[in-house]
C-alpha cells in the first residue's frame, strides 16, 4: 500500500500560533513536504492544555511594554536608571535604579483589572528596600527587604491579595505583589526601609518587570513595544497529553461563568466554616496558586451563580488533600448533591446537572474536616466538561472553538478516488453533540463526521449536510473511546469501515456521489462533540478492504491489547508477543 | 531511497562509457549481466557531435588501406623494394626508404580503387627533410591536381589545379606535405625533384603515414590496414553532445537528414556561384568550428548589395520545407548577413554583425518564424531558417552585406536539409548530397537477466526535444517485450504536443494518458511512469501528474528498453534513462523527476517552518 498522500497528527504533531503541521510523507520516510493548516480559536488566552508533563499549560502575557528597558516607556520622576548591570540570570541585562530626591522613583502606565501579578526582580545596592505599587484604585503595594529576602509592609486593603519575595540567588529577589483590582499605573521605588522612601539619594538594582494575570508570577517574559504572550497562544492548536499521548484537542467554544476561578477570597465566593489560604499549595498547573481551605464542621463553598433555567451545565473544579482522603458532595445546580472523595493526586471532580431555576447555588460541601485543596473552579453550559478555561476577571471568560482548515490539498486529495481515516478519541457517553466536526471537502459538497442527538450513543456520516450512515454502538459496534472511521469513496460508492469492520449499510450520499474536486479538509468543533485526534490519513485511491480493515482495526488490536495488559500484574515471559498473535489472528478473522 | 541503489538498469549520459556501436549502462555494472545499449546509425561517417572541447567532431577516414606499409601491393613502386624500419617524424622505427629506379622520376604510385575518390579531398604524406631533393604530389584526374613541395627549405615550390597545399615542419627535420583538390581521381604519383620544378631519377625520400581523406585539411593521421582507417565519431558511435556553453553532455539522438549541399565547406566549388561581386576567399589562419584551419572569408564587392555565394538545390519543393544553415564569424568589421532562398516566399533571415562580432537579428521572415543563430563559440554562430520553397530552382544564398556591399564574413559548413528543425552539421565533400541515417539505440533483449520489474516497476526518462518538431508523434521510447505486448510507451502526442504514456499489458490497453505537459523544445522532462497493478503514476518534472488504478496481468516479459520503438525517429537529447524494479512511492517519484522542496524528516520540517514539535 503506498504511503498516505496527507497525514495529520499520528506520531508526528507539530505546531504553532495559528498553525497545525499536516504533511505528506514518502514510503522510504526521507521525504516530508508540509501541509500547513490553519488554525484559530479566538483572540484570547482562555483555552488551557495538559502538556507532556502533565501539567495544565495556560497562555500567559506580560501586559508591561518594555519590560527590562526602564529608560523606554517608563516614567522617571526624580530618579535615574544606568543599563549594562550584571543580572540575576547572569546577564548584564540589569538596571542601576538611583533617586536624586525624596520619592524617586520610574513608573509605566498600562491597565489590568482582576486577579493579577506585578512582579520585578530586584536586589540591593547602597539601598537594601525596594517598594512597589499599583495605582489606583486601593493602591495594592508592598516593602521587600532586599538584604534578607523579607517582607514588609503591605496593603491591608481587600482588593489585596499578597505579596513575595523569592530568593533567585547572588542576593537577587523576584518581589511581587498580588490584587484583584482594576489599576492604570505601576510603580518601583528604591526604598530607604520599610514603609521609608523619603530619602533624596540611593540606588537598588532592578531587572525583568512583569504583569500578569493570575495569583502568581510565572516564568518571565520579555517585551518591547507590544506585549508578549508565551505558553498556550491564542491561536495554537492544544496537542493534549490527557491520558499520558499527545492528541490534538478539539472542543467546542464554552464560556467559565465562575469569576476568579482560582481566587476564592472574593467575586461571589462564599466559604462558610472555612478558612482559605490562598496560594497554598502548588496546583495542576504547576505553580504555587492552588487554595486551601480548612474546613470544620459544616463547612462548605458556595456560589451564588446564575444560570438560564432548563439548560444543561458542567461544574468542575479539582481537589486533592496533603495526606489520606477527603470526603464531600458537591454539585446543587439542580439541589442534587453527589459524593467525591478527594486523594493525594489532583482530581478534576465533573457533574453535570439542569437548572431549574435562574439562581441557584454550586457548591461543595465538606463531608470530613480538616483541609481541602482547590484550584480551577469552573461552570460551563453544556451537557459535558471540558478543558480548563482560567478565569481571573470578573465577568465570565470564553474559549473559543477550535477549527483547522487546509483549503489548498488538491496535490494530496486529487480528483477521483479517496479513502480518509480519521482516529479520534471521543467518550460517547454523556457528551453527545450534533454538529460536523470533521469535514472534507470536493468543491462546496462535502462529507465527513458528526455527532448526534443527546442521548443517541451514535456517531453519524453525513453527506453535503445530510445525514449518510450512523456508526451506532451497540452489540456490532461496541461502545469504544478510540474510533478508527475510514470512508472509502469512489464515483459510484460511499462505503464506511469502522474499528476493523465494514459497514454493509448503503450510505445514502446524498448526491456528492460523481466527479470529485477534492481540495479541502476542515476540522471544525463548533456545536461538535468534543474530540481528540490522534491522526487523518488520506489516500488518493480506494484502499482494498483488506487494507481499509488493517488501517482502522490496528488500534482496536492495541486497545485490546493495552487494556488486557493493563488488567493484570504480571506477563509471562512471551506473554505478550503471544497475544499479539492471537489478536491478529483476530484481525485476519474481521477481515 | 536511492534511485542508484534501487535501480537495475541505469543510463547516465553523463558518466557514460562507450564504444563504437554500444554504450555500457552504468547498472547493471556486473560483466556477466551487463545491458549495454546498442547503436547504429549507418555506415557511413556522416554524423557529427559537439565534443568536450566545443567543437565539432566529424568522423574521419584513411581512404587508403595500408597507409604506412609501402611493401605492400597496393602501392607501386618504381624502384626497388622500400626498405622499413627507418627513423621515423614520430620517434618511431616506422618510416620508409624509398628509392626511385634508374630512368624512372616517380617513387610510387597509386591507381586502385582506394585512391580513385570524388569530391573534395586531401592527401598528405610525412617526408623526411632533403637538402637537394624534394617531392611533387601528382593526383591525375578531372582536373590533374600537382604540387612541387622543396624539402629544404619547407616551401611550396608550384602548385597547380588545387585548391591548397601546405608543407608544415612537424620536427626532426620532417615535414607534412599536403595537397587539396577537387576531382575524380584515377591515379596518383609520387616524384622525386630537385627541390625546384626538376624531377629527377633514381632517388631516395624517406617517407611514413600517407593519408588520404574527404575535406579541406590534413587532419591527424588515422593508421590503416587491408581496411582503411577510422578515427574521430565512427560510424555507430553514439554521440554524446556537450553544450555549447559547457555542462554535462547528452546522447543525441536525430532522424535521418541529408544534406543537399554537394560542398558544404569549399565555396569555391562549381556547385557555388557568385551573384554580383562578392568574393570568396579560403583563410586558413581562422579557426572552423571543427577546429580545422580552413574556412572562406565571403566578401562584398562594394559596389551591389546582392553580392552573394549561392547553391542551386534546384527544385526541392517535393519535399516540403528546408533548413537552411551555416556557420558564420564576423571579421570584425560591422556587416549585415542575409541568409535565405530565392524562390516562393523567399524566405531571408538577416542579421547585423558588430566589429565584436556580436549577431542581432534585423530581420526575418521564416516559416513558421523558425530561424536563429546559435552560438557555437569563438566568434562562431549557425545561422539558420526554415524555408518553403516552391517549384522550379531553389537557392540557397549568402548575402556578407546587404547594407553596402563593404562588408564581409567567415563561413563554414553550409547545411540544406528537408526538414522542419535543424539538426546536426553533416559535412558534405562528395559532389552530391550526403545523408546521416537516424540514430538507433536499444538494450538486447535482457528478460534473462531479471533486470526489468515484470508486475511492478519504474520506468524514467530524462530527455530534452529538439527545437522545431511538428505536432506529429515523435520519440517513442519504450520499455517492452519482444512480442510487443508489453509496452511502456513515452512519446509526444499527436494532437496536442503534450508528453503522452501509453501502458499495454497482455496486448491490452490499460493505461492511455495524455498529460498536462506541453513538450517546450531544448527543456529538460523527468518523466517516472510507475506500474503495479492497480497503482499505476506518472510524475513529470517534480510533479505528480496522475494516478490509475487500473489492473492487469502479463502475458510475456518485459525485455528491452528502445529509444525507437515507432518507424518515427528519435529526435531529443536524452540525459537518464532508469529502471527501477519495484513501484516506488508516488512522493518518491516525483522526488525522482526533480521535486526538491521537500525535508528529510518530519523534525526537520517542523523546525524550519518554526514550530514546535510534539511527541
Amino acid at each position: 500500500m503506498s504511503s498516505a498522500s496527507l497525514q495529520l497528527g499520528g506520531d508526528n504533531w507539530a505546531a504553532k500560533d495559528g498553525n497545525l503541521l499536516g504533511y505528506q510523507r514518502s514510503a522510504s520516510s526521507s521525504i516530508h513536504i508540509p501541509h500547513e493548516f490553519t488554525f484559530t480559536r479566538g483572540s484570547n488566552l482562555a483555552a488551557t492544555r495538559v502538556a507532556a508533563n502533565g501539567l495544565i499549560e495556560k497562555g500567559r502575557e506580560n501586559l508591561l511594554l518594555q519590560s527590562n528597558q526602564f529608560d523606554t516607556t517608563w516614567v522617571s520622576v526624580t530618579a535615574s536608571v544606568t543599563s549594562g548591570q550584571s543580572g540575576y540570570d547572569g546577564s548584564n541585562d540589569a538596571w542601576l535604579l538611583s533617586k536624586s530626591a525624596a520619592s524617586g522613583r520610574i513608573y509605566q502606565n498600562a491597565s489590568v483589572s482582576g486577579v493579577a501579578t506585578y512582579s520585578v526582580y530586584a536586589k540591593s545596592n547602597d539601598l537594601d528596600w525596594l517598594f512597589i505599587i499599583g495605582t489606583a484604585s486601593s493602591y495594592p503595594e508592598a516593602y521587600f527587604n532586599l538584604s534578607n529576602g523579607t517582607i514588609g509592609n503591605t496593603s491591608s486593603h481587600q482588593n489585596f491579595i499578597g505579596a513575595n519575595i523569592e530568593d533567585v540567588g547572588n542576593g537577587w529577589y523576584r518581589c511581587s505583589i498580588t490584587f484583584n483590582d482594576s489599576l492604570g499605573q505601576f510603580r518601583i521605588y528604591p526604598a530607604d526601609g520599610n514603609n521609608d522612601f523619603s530619602g533624596t539619594s540611593g540606588s537598588i538594582y532592578i531587572q525583568d518587570a512583569q504583569l500578569e494575570q493570575g495569583l502568581v508570577a510565572t516564568d518571565y517574559i520579555e517585551t518591547g513595544a507590544s506585549t508578549v504572550q508565551a505558553g498556550l497562544l491564542e491561536d495554537e492548536p492544544r496537542i493534549d497529553y490527557t491520558g499520558g499521548t499527545g492528541s490534538l484537542l478539539l472542543e467546542p467554544s464554552r464560556t467559565n461563568l465562575f469569576t476568579q476561578s482560582e481566587y476564592y477570597g472574593s467575586g461571589g465566593w462564599s466559604i462558610n466554616n472555612g478558612t482559605l489560604t490562598t496560594n497554598y499549595a502548588v496546583s495542576p498547573e504547576g505553580v504555587q496558586n492552588a487554595s486551601k481551605i480548612n474546613f470544620s464542621a459544616g463547612g462548605e463553598m458556595v456560589r451564588t451563580t446564575e444560570f438560564t433555567a432548563g439548560q444543561a451545565y458542567t461544574f468542575s473544579f479539582y481537589a486533592k488533600v496533603e495526606s489520606g482522603t477527603f470526603d464531600f458532595t458537591y454539585g446543587n445546580i439542580d439541589y442534587i448533591l453527589i459524593s467525591g472523595t478527594a486523594t493525594t493526586e489532583w482530581q478534576r471532580f465533573e457533574v453535570t446537572q439542569t437548572a431549574p431555576v435562574v439562581t441557584r447555588y454550586p457548591k461543595i460541601d465538606a463531608t470530613d474536616t480538616g483541609d481541602l485543596l482547590i484550584w480551577g473552579c469552573q461552570i460551563e453550559e453544556g451537557s459535558y466538561p471540558t478543558s480548563y478555561i482560567p478565569n481571573h476577571s470578573g465577568g465570565s471568560v470564553t474559549r473559543s472553538r477550535d477549527l483547522a482548515d487546509n483549503q489548498s490539498l488538491e496535490s494530496v486529495l486529487g480528483d477521483g478516488d479517496l479513502t480518509i481515516l480519521y482516529d479520534f478519541n471521543y467518550d460517547v457517553v454523556g457528551r453527545e453533540s450534533f454538529g460536523q466536526l470533521f469535514l472534507t471537502f470536493s468543491g462546496a459538497d462535502s462529507l465527513g463526521i458528526k455527532g448526534t442527538q443527546t442521548t443517541n450513543r451514535s456517531l453519524q456520516i453525513f453527506s453535503n449536510g445530510g445525514f449518510a450512515n450512523n456508526i451506532t454502538f451497540n452489540n456490532s459496534s461496541p461502545y469504544a473511546t478510540s474510533h478508527k472511521v475510514l470512508l472509502r469513496i469512489t464515483s459510484d460508492v460511499v462505503e464506511l469501515f469502522y474499528n476493523g469492520t465494514k459497514h454493509n449499510d448503503t450510505i445514502n450520499t446524498d448526491g456528492i456521489v460523481g466527479s470529485y474536486s477534492w481540495d479541502r479538509i476542515k476540522i471544525d468543533a463548533t456545536d461538535a462533540f468534543s474530540a481528540e485526534l490522534n491522526q487523518i490519513l488520506t489516500f488518493p485511491t480506494a484502499l482494498s478492504d483488506a487494507q481499509c480493515s488493517a488501517l482502522t482495526v490496528e488500534g482496536l488490536k492495541e486497545e485490546i491489547l493495552t487494556s488486557y495488559i493493563a488488567a493484570v500484574d504480571t506477563l509471562e515471559d512471551g506473554a505478550e508477543a503471544r497475544l499479539d498473535t492471537y489478536l491478529q489472528n483476530l484481525e485476519e478473522l474481521i477481515v | 531511497m536511492s534511485f542508484y541503489d534501487d535501480s537495475t538498469l541505469l543510463f547516465l549520459a553523463a558518466g557514460a562509457v562507450y564504444k563504437d556501436g554500444k554504450i555500457n549502462t552504468i547498472k547493471p555494472a556486473a560483466p556477466n549481466t551487463r545491458a549495454p545499449l546498442l547503436v547504429t546509425r549507418g555506415s557511413n561517417l556522416t554524423a557529427t557531435r559537439v565534443d568536450s572541447n566545443g567543437l565539432i567532431e566529424k568522423g574521419r577516414e584513411n581512404l587508403l588501406t595500408y597507409s604506412n606499409d609501402f611493401s605492400n601491393a597496393a602501392w607501386s613502386m618504381s624502384g626497388s623494394a622500400p626498405i622499413g624500419s627507418q627513423d621515423g617524424y614520430d620517434g618511431s622505427n616506422n618510416a620508409w626508404s624509398i628509392t626511385g629506379d634508374v630512368g624512372d622520376n616517380w617513387l610510387f604510385r597509386r591507381n586502385n580503387t582506394e585512391i580513385q575518390k570524388s569530391g573534395v579531398q586531401t592527401f598528405s604524406i610525412y617526408v623526411k627533410k632533403n637538402a637537394n631533393h624534394g617531392i611533387r604530389i601528382y593526383f591525375f584526374g578531372t582536373a590533374n591536381a600537382n604540387t612541387y613541395f622543396n624539402l629544404s627549405n619547407g616551401t611550396i615550390v608550384n602548385e597547380s589545379n588545387t585548391i591548397d597545399s601546405k608543407i608544415e615542419p612537424v620536427g626532426n627535420d620532417w615535414f607534412r606535405c599536403s595537397i587539396t583538390f577537387e576531382q575524380t581521381t584515377t591515379q596518383m604519383y609520387l616524384y622525386a625533384t630537385n627541390n625546384e620544378n626538376v624531377m629527377l631519377d633514381n632517388i631516395t625520400h624517406i617517407l611514413q603515414d600517407a593519408q588520404l581523406e574527404q575535406g579541406l585539411v590534413a587532419t591527424e593521421y588515422i593508421e590503416s590496414g587491408a581496411s582503411t582507417g577510422k578515427a574521430g565519431l565512427l560510424e555507430n558511435e553514439p554521440r554524446f553532445n556537450y553544450p555549447i556553453g559547457g555542462g554535462s553532455p547528452h546522447l543525441l539522438l536525430e532522424p535521418q537528414r541529408t544534406n543537399l549541399i554537394e560542398s558544404s565547406e569549399y565555396f569555391e566549388s562549381s556547385y557555388w556561384g557568385i551573384g554580383g561581386s562578392a568574393t570568396r576567399q579560403l583563410r586558413t589562419s581562422v579557426t572552423a568550428p571543427d577546429g580545422s584551419n580552413a574556412v572562406y572569408l565571403l566578401s562584398g564587392g562594394g559596389e551591389d548589395a546582392s553580392d552573394r555565394l549561392q547553391n542551386n538545390l534546384g527544385d526541392i519543393s517535393a519535399n516540403g520545407n528546408h533548413i537552411f544553415s551555416v556557420f558564420v564569424k564576423g571579421n570584425g568589421v560591422a556587416t549585415q548577413f542575409r541568409l535565405r532562398n530565392n524562390s516562393g516566399a523567399v524566405n531571408h533571415v538577416v542579421y547585423d554583425i558588430d566589429s565584436s562580432g556580436n549577431f542581432t537579428l534585423n530581420s526575418q521572415d521564416a516559416t513558421d518564424n523558425y530561424y536563429g543563430a546559435e552560438n557555437y563559440g569563438n566568434g562562431w554562430y549557425r545561422v539558420y531558417l526554415k524555408i518553403t520553397p516552391a517549384g522550379g530552382d531553389n537557392y540557397l544564398q549568402m548575402f556578407p552585406d546587404i547594407l553596402d556591399a563593404n562588408g564581409s564574413v567567415y563561413i563554414w559548413g553550409a547545411q540544406a536539409e528537408a526538414s522542419d528543425y535543424l539538426t546536426s552539421y553533416i559535412p558534405n565533400h562528395s559532389g552530391g548530397s550526403v545523408s546521416r541515417e537516424f540514430d538507433l539505440v536499444q538494450t538486447a533483449d535482457v528478460s534473462s537477466l531479471n533486470l526489468i520489474g515484470q508486475n511492478e516497476g519504474v520506468f524514467f526518462l530524462d530527455y530534452e526535444f529538439l527545437d522545431g518538431q511538428t505536432a506529429e508523434s515523435q520519440n517513442w521510447i519504450a520499455l517492452e517485450s519482444e512480442n510487443g505486448n508489453e509496452r511502456v510507451l513515452i512519446y509526444k502526442s499527436s494532437s496536442n504536443s503534450k508528453i503522452q504514456v501509453y501502458f499495454v499489458a497482455n496486448g491490452s490497453l490499460v493505461f492511455n494518458y495524455n498529460t498536462n505537459v506541453t513538450i517546450v523544445p531544448n527543456t529538460r522532462y523527468k518523466i517516472a511512469f510507475k506500474y503495479s497493478s492497480g497503482d499505476i503514476a506518472v510524475a513529470i518534472n517534480g510533479s505528480l501528474i496522475v494516478t490509475n488504478s487500473s489492473t492487469y496481468t502479463r502475458g510475456s516479459d518485459l525485455s528491452r528498453v528502445t529509444f525507437n520503438e515507432s518507424y518515427i525517429q528519435p529526435s531529443c537529447r536524452v540525459h537518464q534513462a532508469i529502471v527501477l524494479t519495484s513501484g516506488w512511492d508516488n512522493l518518491d517519484l516525483a522526488v525522482l523527476t526533480g521535486f526538491t522542496d521537500y525535508y528529510a524528516s518530519f523534525s526537520e520540517m517542523a523546525t524550519a517552518l518554526n514550530y514546535t514539535i510534539y511527541e
